[in-house]
């Protein structure tokens, strides 16, 4: 059965609707990315889960409970919030017990569940701590196990690590998912960085203006984002478009092997990862061909912009690093793999079957 | 409005010890400078109040003495001042305290029409001259049969206190971060645990500073409870003024004086344990 079931859920701010009638439904020990821009309404979604806001309309349902209306001390979910939130004027050790001994729990299940606690984040010792004297990736491990111990059946985070520098936050993103992988909670994880979605989550729920555009594992929603919104916000992608019935604008559709069914549009768009050019120096004949803009070193590859005829901004190309190219010089590039957007309808995968040149 | 001033005062004193940290020769003169300003008047009233005799060109009292101790106290109008003033300002801050702190925190977390103009019309009783203000008072309370009454008194004093016990706790109440009060929610407190065990610790020492500065400024205030408590309800400062203006002993001017640092002295040093108490927060009890 599922932990968790979000059902229709609205949430309006006056004229701002934040979230848009979300379903949702989170799987014993499975860890939810919920992603999206900046204003999308990932925070106002958490914190109706959480019980800090409540719904226009919708409910929300904890192993079967409705929970719509229980206030948020009465929930079984425990959050981490985004900005530091331990309590200035209680040692670490006061901070972790504090909702323990709400629970009236004996003095010594006290102490062994904080030491538990403590250890499981890497912060054995820190007891009598406060706060202020911790750094912030500390704090927020505090956070973490502050939550943890009340062994909540959901565990809410909001963007926790956002604060944090880039190796750092790295770090913390690999403890988190080891933890929650050694307690099988549920979990849900809110943030705008796609490569965080993507490296945590066992499903992403990818959301814009306050709806979830598509939930699907990391790799499903890479190989086969649903609309354009969500090729672009996911990795890198070029987007070129092109008319059918007008080759004189766009990529040539002649060069294309578009699916049948979309001959007949007027204008549609092609997705193409980086990483899905076949580059061949020089150009042979039946190529696209394109003049190399620039060119710039990723460690273990190559980036390359690429002006292409019909292509309105330079095409992004990965390349190993093996094949040599300079600024300025012309080379063939043959698609190995894309996606075709029309409107108002799914994209059509294409794999063209080309026999493809030899480099 | 109290957030916009914190901040000017806070970039001034910031520009005054920058300008100090640069020079430090200027920093140490102006330090003896304040000292000698602050402290001489004081040093002299308080060795005023063990003197007999002062010869002119001697920089020590003369003739030490204590007997003028006895003397002030063994007035039965000293003794009955300082405790109607201890008691009316006690009263006073209590008062204070239970119209003002709700209504600071309803300044602090709710919006409601007219917030602002309300907030601001508590600077009013103390940007315009005070003494009009009581006179007008006055006139009323003598209709009221208030005048030369406790109650008067306390009535009075009370407008006084309102500014401080009003912007100080708003402004605290304003600084603390709903996250922290919303973390303590999600792990199961109820919302009069929050108050009481994270919004109130984290406010205390703004509320400490609010109630220690209305029961000192009370004690010494003179005006109102001049002009709505005598003859009857006689504060310590109004007895002092009498005994003044009727018969020149300095010494009794000094011992009440020196007399009158007590309460100050007091709630300073209470003051700072409980600043102290609230910054390092130590051991596992709650
Ligand atoms: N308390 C609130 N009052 C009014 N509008 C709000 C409030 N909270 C959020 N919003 C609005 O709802 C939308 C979604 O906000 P939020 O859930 O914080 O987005 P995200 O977390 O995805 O950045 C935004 O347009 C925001 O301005
Ligand atoms: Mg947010």
């Amino acid at each position: 059965m599922a932990t968790l079931k979000l059902h229709s859920l609205v949430k309006r701010f006056g004229d701002v609707t934040a979230v848009n009638g979300v379903d949702l439904s989170v799987e014993n020990g499975e860890f939810l990315c919920l992603l999206g821009p900046s204003g999308c309404g990932k925070t106002t979604a958490l914190r109706m889960i959480a019980g800090f806001e409540n719904p226009t309309a919708g409910d929300i349902f904890i192993d079967g409970m409705p929970v719509t209306a229980m206030p948020p001390n009465r929930r079984p979910t425990a959050m981490v919030f985004q900005q530091y939130t331990l309590w200035p004027h209680m040692s670490v050790f006061q901070n972790i017990a504090y909702g323990l001994r709400l629970r009236r729990l004996a003095r010594a299940v006290v102490e062994e569940k904080v030491a538990d606690g403590l250890d499981l984040v890497g912060l054995a010792g820190y007891e009598k701590r406060l706060p202020s004297q911790l750094s912030g990736g500390q704090q927020q491990r505090v956070a973490l196990a502050r939550a943890l111990v009340l062994e909540p059946k959901i565990l809410l985070l909001d963007e926790p690590f956002s604060s944090l520098d880039a190796a750092l936050r790295v770090r913390l993103r690999e403890e988190l998912l080891r933890i929650q992988r050694q307690l099988g909670i549920a979990t849900i994880f809110v943030t705008h960085d796609q490569e965080e979605a993507l490296s945590l989550a066992d499903r992403i729920a990818l959301m814009q203006l306050g709806n979830i555009v598509q939930l699907d594992t990391p790799s499903e929603l890479y190989a086969h984002p649903r609309n354009l919104f969500a090729a672009e916000f996911i990795g890198a992608m070029n987007l070129l478009p092109t008319h059918p019935s007008d080759p004189t604008l766009g990529l040539d559709p002649r060069t294309l092997s578009l699916p049948p069914g979309m001959q007949g549009n007027a204008s549609l768009t092609v997705a193409i990862r980086p990483e899905d050019f076949q580059v061949t120096v020089p150009s042979e004949p039946g190529m696209w061909t394109g003049e190399v803009e620039q060119t710039m070193d990723m460690g273990h590859y190559r980036k390359v912009l690429v002006t292409l005829a019909g292509a309105s901004a330079p095409v992004k190309v990965f390349m190993a690093k093996s094949m040599e190219v300079r600024e300025r010089q012309t080379i063939g590039l043959t698609p190995l793999r894309y996606l075709v957007y029309a409107e108002e309808s799914e994209p059509v995968e294409v794999v063209p079957d080309r026999p493809m040149p030899q480099a | 409005m109290a957030g916009s001033a914190t901040t000017v005062m806070r970039s001034m004193v910031g520009r005054s010890l920058r300008l100090v940290a640069g020079r430090p020769w200027f920093g140490i003169c102006l330090l003896l400078l304040l000292a000698l300003v602050v402290l001489g008047p004081m040093l002299n009233v308080f060795l005023w109040a063990f003197t007999r005799n002062w010869a002119y060109p001697s920089l020590l009292p003369t003739v030490w003495s204590i007997e003028f101790w006895d003397d002030t106290f063994a007035r039965a109008d000293i003794l009955e001042g300082f405790i109607a003033s201890v008691w009316i300002s006690l009263i006073v801050t209590g008062l204070s305290a239970v119209i003002c702190l709700p209504a600071a925190y309803a300044f602090a977390r709710m919006q409601f029409p007219g917030r602002t103009f309300l907030l601001l019309s508590f600077l009013a009783t103390n940007a315009f001259p005070r003494f009009g203000l009581y006179i007008t008072i006055a006139v009323i309370f003598f209709r009221l049969r208030l005048i030369g009454t406790v109650p008067g008194v306390v009535l009075i004093q009370l407008v006084n206190t309102l500014l401080f016990m009003i912007w100080i706790p708003t402004a605290a109440f304003q600084g603390v971060d709903r996250a922290l009060e919303e973390a303590a929610l999600d792990v199961g407190a109820s919302p009069l645990r929050v108050f009481l065990q994270v919004t109130l610790p984290l406010v205390a020492p703004a509320l400490a500073a609010a109630l220690l500065l209305t029961f000192i400024g009370t004690f010494y205030e003179t005006q109102g409870a001049l002009l709505v408590g005598v003859p009857e309800v006689r504060t310590l400062p109004v007895v002092m003024i009498r005994l003044i203006n009727n018969q020149v002993i300095v010494q009794y001017g000094a011992i009440l004086s020196v007399a009158l640092w007590v309460p100050s002295l007091l709630l300073l040093i209470f003051a700072q344990r409980v600043l102290r108490g609230n910054t390092i927060a130590s051991g596992f009890g709650v």
